[in-house]
């Protein structure tokens, strides 16, 4: 799969639409996102990249329809195949998120349930969406685990979720997502908890499945060469704002706060040995500091007084790339 | 300055309340005692001076090894040697002496401070402990500490729970430097802090190394980043060593394919290919032969009979590897 953009031609309403997302929390006085527009296609691969607290996880489980305890939805619309979900009555919304979007978490082992095995977890989803018999329940499991690469998969399914590696969990995780063929994918820091040599597996897994699935996924890391090859654009979120729309490899990043991460992280090897790394100076802001005007100023190298007089709106500085900073009208 | 002379440590696994019961039937079903081999007989030297940077994913024996170096964990075989003396052997004054000259540098800043202590306090703590210096002076000490971490020294009179995750990171490692030690051990020293932080803390442990002339054990996942920092890499797999070579060597020599592997996951120009298949090894029931071969490409007959021997491979570089000797 290669990077390009989306394609930018009228054409069938995009699968998933979110519009102008705030979410709060405590009594709304902590805005954790604000306003965040996100557009996803079937078969269009997007990461979202931010550091903790940026609201990444938010806006994912906002979409899903699982915001936390004590997390509220604002303002905002949610989109789906062209339906507003808050228009939805909650079982009819849990009806059409549990059959066409599925789910990839972060830390498997609490995804899963400790007490059940691992085939009586995947069934129990053919059985309660599908109402499929548990014979055949069973036999659409067991086809499932050896798609995601499980070596045996009658053990598998015979097993409790604390006999299995990291890997072995994430492949299980995945496999639910995938299990009803949905149209949207997931995907909340999926390798985070996995080591390099098996992240590298479960990326590739899950490329593979959505390819062949034609779904749209929704990738989201904090590790950004993880999503070169594997995302056709990417947004970067801090402080609850989108910040950029950039290409996946990360080639010609604009924003100062994009940029900034780059220049963080150790290079590649292969290259010459810096005597330093650049970091961004200070620390991400937490959701309850207020700023007025852009929330990277005050660690921005290159801001300038305007900056602190307003937050500047995400404009298009290249064709198909978005950029919220006053250097690109 | 440390060698490892044929360590090996085993655990009994430790294990909830679950766990255990399950592992008292796999027992019972497989009759074997189930403890793990972690570091399977192990040489490796760190040099005066040095970085050392130790590789691997996790339950490669890389923590293990970390401790086993600044005598936290005994083991069961072979020697730890400091100024080749055996660590096991001092007395226990000459232990004391020992444990300030090698100082351990956790993972987890939130859980490796004590809550109940301030920062001014974790700081003077070993400095007491070791009868070092009188109260005034231990004051100006600990403010030294805190601004040579880039701490400000007002803040400390505050507790862990009042810093930021960066903020005590910095925090770990003035601890770590309060006794002036000549063998720091970081471990993942960056791995649990955001992407914009964790680079401020590894240009910290570039600027001290380069103050103090410290020695340091490096040990991390990311290959990248030890690769910044490291003069030497020791890459373990399976409580083995895989292959110990300088750090310009990377890329240029006929590696160890775990290495290369590894490799592979970290360098965007090679990432087309080398995906391995696979799992690490379950550390209860590790394969026989080398760790690696069942992932291995390149694996044959001899690599199931036994485990690689280490061999020297050009200067500097030794690799364990039955398919390149």
């Amino acid at each position: 799969m290669s990077a390009s953009t989306t394609p930018n031609a009228p054409g069938p309403p995009p699968l998933a639409e979110i519009r102008g997302l705030s979410v709060s929390f405590g009594r709304g006085e902590f805005l954790a996102v604000k306003g965040v527009d996100l557009e996803l296609r079937h078969g269009e691969v997007v990461g979202l990249v931010g550091e903790s607290g940026s609201g990444k996880s938010l806006t994912a489980l906002s979409l899903m329809g699982l915001l936390p305890h004590g997390a509220r939805q604002e303002t905002g619309s949610i989109l789906f195949r062209g339906r507003d979900l808050s228009s939805l009555s909650p079982g009819a919304r849990r009806e059409l998120c549990g059959r066409h979007m599925g789910m990839v978490f972060q830390e498997p082992l609490t995804a899963l349930n400790p007490v059940l095995t691992i085939g009586d977890q995947v069934s129990e989803i053919f059985r309660l969406r599908e109402g499929l018999p548990r014979e055949q329940a069973r036999r659409r499991t067991l086809d499932l685990l050896r798609q995601v690469g499980l070596p045996n998969p009658a053990q598998a399914a015979q097993s409790y979720p604390h006999r299995f590696s990291g890997g072995m969990r994430q492949r299980v995780v995945i496999a639910m997502a995938l299990a009803l063929d949905p149209e949207l994918v997931i995907a909340d820091e999926p390798t985070t908890a996995l080591d390099p040599t098996i992240a590298a597996q479960i990326v590739w897994l899950l490329r593979e499945m959505a390819k062949k699935r034609q779904a749209g996924v929704l990738f989201i890391t904090h590790s950004l060469g993880i999503l070169a090859g594997l995302a056709h654009r990417v947004l970067v979120m801090y402080a609850g704002l989108l910040v950029e729309q950039t290409l996946a490899d990360f080639s010609e990043p604009l924003h100062p706060y994009t940029r900034g991460l780059l220049g963080a992280l150790p290079p590649n090897p292969s290259g010459g040995r810096p005597a330093r790394l650049s970091p961004i100076p200070g620390h991400p802001p937490s959701p309850s500091e207020r700023f007025p005007g852009c929330p990277f100023q005050p660690r921005c190298p290159e801001s300038v007084d305007a900056c602190l007089r307003g937050l500047p709106p995400l404009a298009e500085a290249r064709p198909g790339r978005l950029v919220r900073c006053l250097r690109f009208p | 300055m440390l060698s490892l002379v044929s360590v090996h440590k085993s655990f009994q696994p430790s294990r909830s309340l679950g766990l255990e019961i399950a592992s008292i039937w796999r027992r019972r079903k497989e009759g074997q005692a189930g403890r793990v081999q972690a570091v399977k007989g192990l040489d490796l030297a760190v040099r005066d001076g040095e970085v050392l940077g130790l590789v691997g994913e996790s339950g490669s024996g890389k923590s293990t090894l970390g401790r086993l170096m600044c005598g936290l964990y005994r083991p069961d075989q072979g020697q730890v040697l400091f100024r080749e003396r055996d660590l096991w052997t001092l007395d226990k004054k000459e232990m004391k002496g020992f444990r300030a000259q090698v100082q351990l540098m956790f993972q987890d800043p939130a859980s490796s401070l004590n809550p109940r202590l301030t920062a001014g306090q974790a700081l003077s703590e070993g400095l007491i402990v070791h009868g070092i210096g009188s109260r005034a002076s231990r004051g100006e000490k600990v403010i030294r500490l805190m601004e040579e971490v880039g701490l400000s020294p007002e803040l400390s009179r505050r507790y862990p729970h009042q810093f930021s995750g960066g903020q005590r990171q910095r925090l770990c490692l003035a601890r770590a430097l309060s006794l002036d030690p000549a063998l720091l051990i970081a471990d993942e020293p960056a791995s649990a802090l955001d992407v914009s932080i964790q680079a401020q803390i590894i240009n910290l442990l570039l600027d001290l190394k380069a103050q103090r002339g410290l020695t340091m054990v490096l040990i991390s996942h990311d290959l990248a980043l030890v690769c910044l920092m490291a003069d030497r890499l020791a890459v373990m797999y399976g409580g083995l060593l895989m292959e110990v070579f300088p750090r310009p060597m990377l890329g240029q020599v006929d590696h160890h394919p775990y290495v290369k592997a590894l490799w592979a996951s970290v360098d965007s120009t090679s990432r087309s290919g080398l995906i391995l298949d696979g799992e690490p090894p379950d550390p209860q029931n590790p394969p026989p032969g080398c760790p690696f071969q069942p992932r291995c490409p390149e694996a044959g007959d001899a690599c199931r009979q036994k485990p690689p021997p280490m061999v020297p491979a050009g200067p500097g570089r030794s690799c364990a590897c039955h398919m390149r000797v």
